[in-house]
């Protein structure tokens, strides 16, 4: 079982898009996948279950007024197990801020599902806080998703930080396990950004770029995987290719 | 994003614990008749020197240091040959942590000195938060 956030600190990078369409693609091919929403936007609760309520959230979890296995909601149409969000996640960095053991708190709250999953992902809020702090120490590995841009490599320059941090200063190594193209489009600074992200930081990026695509965009609103709302498009046959890679 | 981020320090270690701290430095080469060593000075002006050696990935240094957490130390890397030194880096200033990953950076004659601090704060400082509380801290910032 791996626990992986999928992580950017600059936003509009499709993270949750991409942790939303992974999950229900591995889902796809017989995986047992949870997905947890860790940003307080709550956009991956959304786009899941729409405007719908929980009882419990990963905010109770986190503050101990629930176990995770409490918390989880099954979503038919993604196939997947979800942890919802809520926006009072945005206030417990302050809540925490003495708690004895605050940045493990989500490592140990799930060490009771370990079993229960062959995957779990984290869709991480783009500011860095304690929330993306504890998600980091739960995580074996990181997926970091950018739109090949320059200022994509500042975003991972703020991640790469971000992870040196954690080792100096919490005694963790956490893995990058690559980096995935989204939103992608055949221009020359797309194909820049890429060289680069190879070359001068050394990372893996993965073969299947996620192409700019209405569809994507479609499926979000319609609640729905792109693999589901658009199984012919480019965007579809992407993601389910880039969840198998992602699984090597 | 500093070293004294209080994001990056372990909640679960009290000030002035003991940890094993892992020591890396990168970009160096090193031959065969000389010998890396790190220096580390703790909290207490005791300096110890540690060997360091080849890291399994063949590409770096490494070293383990047992320090106390969050305690101000200075840090310097040398190479020696026969005893003799050669080359050192500056003296770096920081607070101990759980790993020390540096770049090799000699100091030359024609080489300015790195700007050494990290942490500014020495140890004889109060952390911003217990400043913020303090009674000049609370004049400064009211001027009550």
């Amino acid at each position: 079982m791996s626990i992986i956030s999928v992580i950017n600190q600059k936003g509009g990078v499709a993270k949750t898009t991409t942790s939303l369409n992974v999950a229900s693609s591995w889902a796809a091919q017989g995986k047992k996948v949870l997905l947890i929403d860790l940003d307080p936007q709550s956009s991956a609760t959304k786009a899941v279950f729409g405007d719908r309520e929980f009882e419990k959230t990963i905010y109770d979890v986190i503050m101990g007024h629930a176990q995770a296995e409490d918390a989880i909601v099954s979503s038919d149409v993604f196939g997947i197990d979800v942890i919802p969000a809520e926006i009072m996640l945005s206030g417990v960095d302050l809540q925490l801020a003495a708690h004895f053991g605050r940045e493990q708190i989500l490592r140990r709250k799930l060490e009771p599902l370990n079993r229960r999953y062959d995957a779990i992902l984290i869709d991480c809020s783009p500011s860095l806080g304690l929330m993306t702090i504890n998600a980091l120490l739960a995580s074996k590995d990181i997926i970091i998703p950018i739109c090949p841009e320059y200022f994509s490599l500042k975003g991972i320059d703020l991640i790469l930080a971000t992870l040196q941090n954690i080792r100096t200063g919490l005694g963790y190594k956490v893995g990058i396990r690559g980096v995935v193209i989204t939103r992608y489009r055949d221009r020359k600074v797309a194909k820049d950004v890429i060289r680069q992200v190879r070359e001068h930081y050394q990372l893996n990026v993965y073969s299947n770029y996620i192409p700019d695509s209405i569809a994507v965009e479609e499926a979000h609103h319609n609640h729905s995987p792109v693999h589901k709302y658009a199984p012919r498009s480019p965007a579809s046959k992407a993601y389910m290719d880039l969840s198998k890679e992602l699984w090597l | 994003m500093t070293k004294t981020n209080p994001l990056f320090i372990d909640s679960t270690k009290t000030h002035g614990d003991s940890i094993g701290t892992h020591v890396e430095l990168k970009k160096i080469l090193v031959y065969d008749d000389e010998d890396l060593l790190i220096v580390v000075t703790n909290h207490q002006g005791v300096a110890m020197r540690i060997p360091m050696k080849v890291a399994e990935d063949e590409t770096s240094y490494e070293a383990r240091v047992h320090l106390n957490h969050q305690k101000a130390i200075s840090y310097q890397f040398v190479v020696e040959k026969n005893g003799q030194l050669i080359l050192q880096s500056a003296t770096l200033r920081s607070r101990a942590q759980y790993a020390i990953i540096e770049d090799w950076q000699p100091l030359g004659a024609d080489t300015p000195a790195p700007v050494p601090a990290q942490d500014t704060n020495d140890g004889t400082q109060p952390w911003p938060g217990e400043y913020a509380k303090s009674v000049k801290g609370l004049i400064d910032k009211w001027g009550l």
